[in-house]
């Protein structure tokens, strides 16, 4: 199957950084980027049946974001689309370095890892490791 | 004479001689009985009442406890000090000791005929042949000897004895009677400053006049006339503060069906302030008179501690919102500055990986410029928000609205050139919040360059502060005719930190967040209406005093 990573983070520039990283270590995976997290949400309940059959998808996602947080996110998905630890991996993509988050992000058995920004070429090489 | 004839003389003779005692007698019981201390009680013995049995003489010795020893204390004669209460040279015994002393020890009254031929003796004044010495006994408790010398031999008769025995009795039962009454007065007293000082009272209430006596009374502190003694429950309920009288009928009747009543605090108005006051009824077995005609208990005025508490809290408040606004401004550091930072290390590294030539270096390397101007931005910013949220020296004043948004209006006047707004300004009703100056200025500059910033493209920016006076606070409404937000979505989120609405308008985020923290800490309270068509109308609520 395809990898696929979806970045959903407000932050135009901290998502762009992380796609250019992505697309010159992993050139086959494929990169979408979502600068709103509630069109975001509305794409991925819409194709995650099409997805789950064509792609292996990892999600990197924002935690401070205007629209709506990325927990907050997470929590939507979670009601949208049934068992969805078992279709899709996600990574928090944050600046946050505040230990309460990382430890939050623990509550959320889709989330696998968490990465303080910014998003490094060492990491675009390393983060086929995290797709299921 | 006849021996009848003699014995009609001697028995007539008795017969005055019994009726001279009997007056004597009744002149000292009346004339000790009208003295209040026991130095007048003594004093009283010696000058008078000795003097009108025909003595010369008389000291009374009063028994000091602590020390087993008889002191002078009062005296009639050689003894006493010229026209003063003070005794010459007051000598002290031992128990014992000399005649005085004997008595005292073997409380037997005792007369010495011939003092020269009594070893005991002990010499206190000169040429006295005879003595007579009385104890004066409550029961089997020692007070004093009353004591008389005489010049002559043989001078004392078993009628003395029986005038000084009486007297020793009298003056016995009168001190103690004196000690008596002088330990309940100053317990009395004791107990009062006890009261004072603990806050604490004693009340009772009589089933009979159906009124609540109070110790100290509270009387004077009502408008209510003090010579009508205690209160009758109509009185006390109307002192009461209205949300208490409920308990305190309940707990009354708790009292009365089940002879317990809980303890709690009630709010009483005296003297036009409001006390908090514990109130406890005894418990029945408590009650001095079982029979129910008087009920007992004790107020406790914990007003003062109540004051402290609330200072306590006030105060803990008051940290604990500082705290909040700090681990806030932690926040704003570790997302608003961290992330643009951030990102200028992710380009840092994408630049050195990247080649020259592409399109992606020179994008990455203009978004590295806008980086440090934002993060300038940034520091800016909270520069100025810091500077409002920490000083807090100043205290709260007088701050003249309109005043203030004008000297607001003149520090944005490059973008109010720019677009012009139409400002009216209401102020009369209330021109004044009592508040600190910087934090209304603080307030007003975010409103208002708000205002400006997200006005509609479609109309001229209209802006309109209107201020009225409440009953407790004052009410301040800042209005805009602007793009106004979605408030379906993001009523709850437009004071919270990183909430940006307009994603095409610089901004941090960061003013309406500040501006709520400013508010509250004032003790005041923010909110926001409006619709998306119709621009915001911010109501701000302010503390009078």
């Amino acid at each position: 199957m395809t990898p696929q990573i979806i970045i959903i983070d407000d932050d135009p520039v901290s998502s762009k950084i992380a796609q250019i990283s992505i697309q010159r270590n992993k050139p086959d995976v494929m990169v979408t980027v979502f600068n709103n997290p509630i069109e975001a949400l509305d794409s991925i309940t819409t194709n995650y049946e099409s997805f789950a059959q064509q792609f292996s998808t990892l999600l990197l996602i924002d935690i401070n974001m205007p629209e709506m947080s990325g927990w907050e996110f997470i929590e939507s998905l979670n009601q949208n689309i049934p068992a969805l630890e078992e279709k899709f991996k996600g990574i928090i993509l944050s600046s946050s370095v505040d230990p309460a988050d990382i430890e939050k992000s623990k509550e959320y058995p889709s989330i696998v890892h968490y990465l303080t920004k910014p998003f490094t070429l060492d990491m675009a090489s390393t983060i086929d490791q995290w797709f299921a | 004479m006849s021996t009848s004839e003699e014995k009609i003389v001697l028995l007539e003779n008795k017969i005055k001689e019994i009726q001279e005692m009997r007056e004597t007698i009744h002149y000292i019981v009346m004339a000790v009985m009208a003295k209040n201390t026991i130095k007048d009680v003594l004093w009283e013995i010696t000058q008078n009442c000795i003097h009108r049995l025909g003595l010369l003489d008389c000291v009374i010795y009063l028994f000091h406890e602590e020390d087993q020893t008889l002191r002078q204390f009062a005296a009639l004669g050689e003894k006493q000090a010229d026209g003063s209460w003070e005794v010459v040279n007051p000598i002290a015994l031992k128990l014992g000791q000399g005649i005085v002393g004997h008595v005292a020890l073997t409380g037997t009254p005792e007369i010495i005929s011939d003092t020269t031929k009594d070893d005991r003796y002990v010499q206190d004044v000169d040429g006295c042949q005879s003595e007579i010495a009385v104890p004066i006994k409550l029961g089997d408790k020692l007070i004093g000897v009353l004591d008389s010398e005489h010049p002559e031999k043989n001078f004392y008769q078993p009628k003395h004895l029986e005038m000084l025995s009486t007297i020793a009795s009298l003056c016995a039962f009168k001190i103690d009677s004196l000690h008596n009454m002088d330990k309940l007065i100053r317990t009395n007293a004791q107990l009062r400053i006890a009261q004072k000082v603990a806050q604490l009272g004693a009340w009772e209430y009589s089933n009979i006049t159906k009124r609540i006596y109070f110790h100290p009374k509270v009387e004077e502190l009502m408008e209510k006339d003090p010579s009508t003694r205690g209160l009758t429950f109509e009185e006390l309920e109307n002192i009461l503060n209205p949300g208490d009288i409920d308990f305190f009928r309940k707990s009354w009747r708790d009292y009365w069906d089940t002879g317990q009543a809980p303890p709690g605090y009630l709010r009483i108005t005296l003297n036009k302030q409001e006390r908090y006051v514990i109130w406890r009824v005894a418990d029945t077995k408590d009650q001095m008179l079982k029979n129910q005609e008087v009920v007992t208990g004790i107020f406790f005025d914990i007003t003062e501690i109540k004051k402290l508490e609330s200072q306590k809290d006030s105060l803990v408040n008051e940290l604990s919102k500082r705290n909040q606004s700090l681990s806030q401004f932690n926040k704003i550091i570790s997302h608003n500055l961290r992330a643009p930072v951030a990102n200028m290390i992710g380009i840092l590294q994408l630049l050195d990986a990247l080649d020259a030539e592409s399109p992606e270096y020179k994008s990455m390397q203009n978004e590295l410029g806008q980086l440090a101007h934002g993060i300038d931005h940034i520091i800016k910013d909270l520069n100025g928000a810091l500077s409002s949220t920490t000083e807090i020296k100043e205290s709260k004043q007088k701050v003249d609205l309109k005043e203030t948004l004008w000297a607001v209006v003149d520090l944005l006047h490059h973008q109010i050139k720019e677009v012009k707004p139409n400002i009216t300004v209401d102020t009369q009703q209330a021109p004044y919040a009592f508040a600190y100056p910087a934090y209304i200025h603080s307030i007003f500059y975010n409103l208002l360059s708000n205002a400006i910033k997200y006005r509609s493209p479609d109309r001229p920016l209209e802006i309109q502060l209107h201020s009225e006076m409440l009953e407790k606070e004052i009410k301040i409404h800042f209005k805009d005719n602007g793009k106004g937000i979605n408030f379906k979505q993001n009523k709850d989120h437009i004071f919270g930190l990183y909430k940006r609405f307009h994603k095409e308008i610089e901004g941090k985020g960061l003013g309406l967040f500040i501006t709520k923290q400013q508010v509250e800490f004032m003790g005041g309270d923010i909110s926001v209406s409006g619709n998306e068509n119709n621009g915001l109308e911010f109501t701000i609520l302010l503390p009078k005093s």
